[in-house]
């Protein structure tokens, strides 16, 4: 279990952060090249290069293993190049790293991160038990047994048509590949795994959230920390909150659009847009929008509504029109996809 | 296509019902949303990305016009996540650090902290309890019994394997092993009185063997607490095979 979860972030940390540095790199990106910032960058563009193989293979009749491999082999081209055209920035990226921890106010960093182990702690002892998990979690399972895409319903029968509504965003699948990564079964991924590094990648985004918010001060910064941190372990107000999702169920595709996609959007308009930096912030747009897609349906419509609505308002207080063609191209994979939704639905 | 409807409006209702639980979250969201637009000292786009868009957001979702379309096109079922667009999280932490940082002496910092905690606390519910997390012995984080039979059967040397069993079977069995076929899925739109997941330990073992056979299912398993003692699924071309403390598992005869 240690050498799968060392694994597990190999795959979702380690490598997302090279490519975000590749990504950064070849972006020309002017400002401060946060680690955290390469992370989110590097995962989402995971995401988005499984879902550019996942959906066609479904419709080439391909296999679960062939997806894989396609998607495996891609990533470890994309970290190969990244690690050559970086391999003198590590050693900046190490040090400005080093000059941050220094930083930190020790006791608020110390019970901020004491809180974030704890949830961590939480998710990987006990056990949430949801139905929803008969669709989510069985597809990985079928994916990897049966090395099929939607050929088999939940029950095991033979599928005549394709259930679209949730056909356009197998994230099961994506648990399934990280599941034949870090070699354990994908219940496991699922349900222990997942809860863990998905909530350590949600309060790694508030962090900077909060970093930006407080301009680089790290005592507010922690501060804010801790108290989204009591925030989400008190947020059992309704069972419909994020807060519940992220803590309950972060391994489902729609709890981490919720908690992560859509905070991010936040942190994209926060920080970047509106800046000289703006062209690599509306790249980074376009990816998480394209990479959410995998997680959920729900990102055919909420993040694309929260971008818009961001987008309009940014116009307003920039005088730019040059927002609306951007905010198109940003979401022209969202829009692709929601064609085909309709049609198919 | 504009006109509104009860069902339009009562989801409309119910989602913002679902979103605001106890209200006091939703105090605090909506105290940070004033903070932000007053404040002349915070950062535009900050104002922009709190304020303004999250009042742009309860409009449109208190809109019935906006819900009549969302619901057209991707259902009532989920209309209620149109409340995570909201930054609530976010927006509220930063108003609640902000207050703390603007009080100068050290004393006040703290008392301003111990506020802050409370108000949570009081305003909210704790998410560890025992409606929503138990302990189980495993990784896969699936009722122990209910693994140690699927395990079984996952492990029995049968090319062709179907089950059916209580309700939560439906759910886990295909998490744990995607080569075992179930006689009935998740229950979307069948009463549960048609059920026989739903009341196969009180049904007849004759109808249940009926169940088996129509449906080609070879495995059974039934909670110990409702078999029977005057009778047993061994009489209806059914072999007890395997039993732990919650569970016994019955496989056809050959």
């Amino acid at each position: 279990m240690i050498i799968s979860m060392f694994l597990s972030i190999i795959w979702l940390i380690i490598v997302p952060t090279i490519i975000g540095f590749g990504i950064m790199r070849v972006l020309r990106k002017k400002d401060e090249k946060s680690i955290i910032e390469a992370m989110l960058m590097g995962l989402y563009f995971e995401f988005v290069v499984f879902e550019l193989f996942a959906i066609p293979f479904v419709f080439l009749k391909r296999s679960f293993f062939e997806l894989r491999n396609t998607w495996l082999f891609t990533i470890l081209i994309v970290s190969l190049i990244s690690l050559i055209i970086n391999r003198r920035e590590f050693k900046n990226i190490y040090l400005d790293l080093k000059t941050s921890i220094k930083k930190c106010p020790k006791i608020l960093a110390i019970i901020s991160i004491l809180l974030i182990l704890f949830q961590c702690y939480m998710g990987f002892t006990y056990m949430h038990e949801d139905e929803d998990d008969s669709n989510f979690v069985a597809k990985a399972v079928i994916a990897i047994d049966t090395n099929t895409l939607f050929k088999y319903s939940d029950e095991g029968y033979e599928l005549t048509t394709i259930p679209w509504r949730t056909g356009l965003s197998p994230f099961p699948w994506f648990t399934a590949n990280i599941a034949t990564l870090v070699r354990i079964p994908p219940a496991i991924v699922a349900h222990t795994i997942f809860p863990v590094i998905f909530v350590l990648i949600a309060y790694s985004l508030y962090f900077i959230i909060g970093k930006y918010l407080f301009d680089d001060d790290y005592e507010k910064t922690f501060m804010f920390l801790i108290i989204m941190n009591i925030l989400y372990i008190f947020g059992n107000y309704t069972r419909y909150s994020i807060f519940v999702r992220l803590l309950t169920r972060l391994w489902q595709g729609k709890s981490i659009l919720a908690n992560i996609t859509i905070p991010l959007i936040f942190y994209i308009f926060l920080k970047g847009i509106g800046t000289e930096n703006n062209n690599y912030y509306w790249f980074m747009l376009f990816l998480v929008l394209w990479g959410s897609i995998l997680l959920s349906s729900m990102a055919l419509s909420l993040p694309i509504i929260v971008s818009g609505i961001l987008t309009f308002l940014y116009i307003i207080k920039d005088k730019k029109i040059s927002y609306v063609f951007k905010y198109l191209l940003s979401v022209l994979p969202c829009v692709g996809y929601g064609i085909i939704y309709l049609l198919i639905k | 296509m504009f006109d509104i409807d009860e069902f339009t409006i009562n989801t409309m209702i119910n989602a913002y019902d679902s979103f605001k639980g106890t209200g006091l979250y939703v105090l605090l969201f909506i105290a940070s949303i004033i903070f932000v637009l007053f404040n002349k000292k915070i950062k535009k786009n900050v104002k922009v990305v709190f304020g303004i868009f999250s009042v742009i957001i309860f409009i449109i979702n208190l809109n019935p016009i906006f819900t009549k379309i969302y619901v057209k096109i991707l259902g009532d079922d989920v209309y209620w996540r149109v409340y995570w667009m909201f930054p609530i999280g976010i927006a509220i932490a930063f108003m609640l650090t902000y207050m703390i940082f603007s009080a100068n002496e050290k004393y006040r910092k703290f008392l301003l902290i111990a506020i802050v905690c409370l108000l949570i606390v009081v305003s909210g519910n704790l998410v560890y309890n025992q409606e929503n997390f138990q302990k189980v012995n495993n990784y896969y984080k699936i009722e122990d019994e209910l693994l140690d039979i699927v395990n079984y059967v996952s492990n029995d040397n049968e090319e062709y394997k179907k089950l059916v069993g209580p309700a939560n079977f439906e759910i886990y069995t295909r998490q744990i092993d995607g080569n075992i076929c179930l006689a009935e899925g998740r229950i979307w739109g069948v009463p549960p009185e048609y059920s026989i997941v739903y009341n196969i330990n009180t049904a007849n073992y004759k109808g249940i063997q009926e169940y088996a056979f129509g449906t080609n299912t070879n495995y059974i398993v039934l909670e110990n607490i409702n078999i029977s003692p005057n009778d047993s699924l061994s009489n209806y071309n059914f072999d007890e095979v395997y039993k732990n403390e919650k569970y016994t598992l019955y496989k056809m005869s050959h």
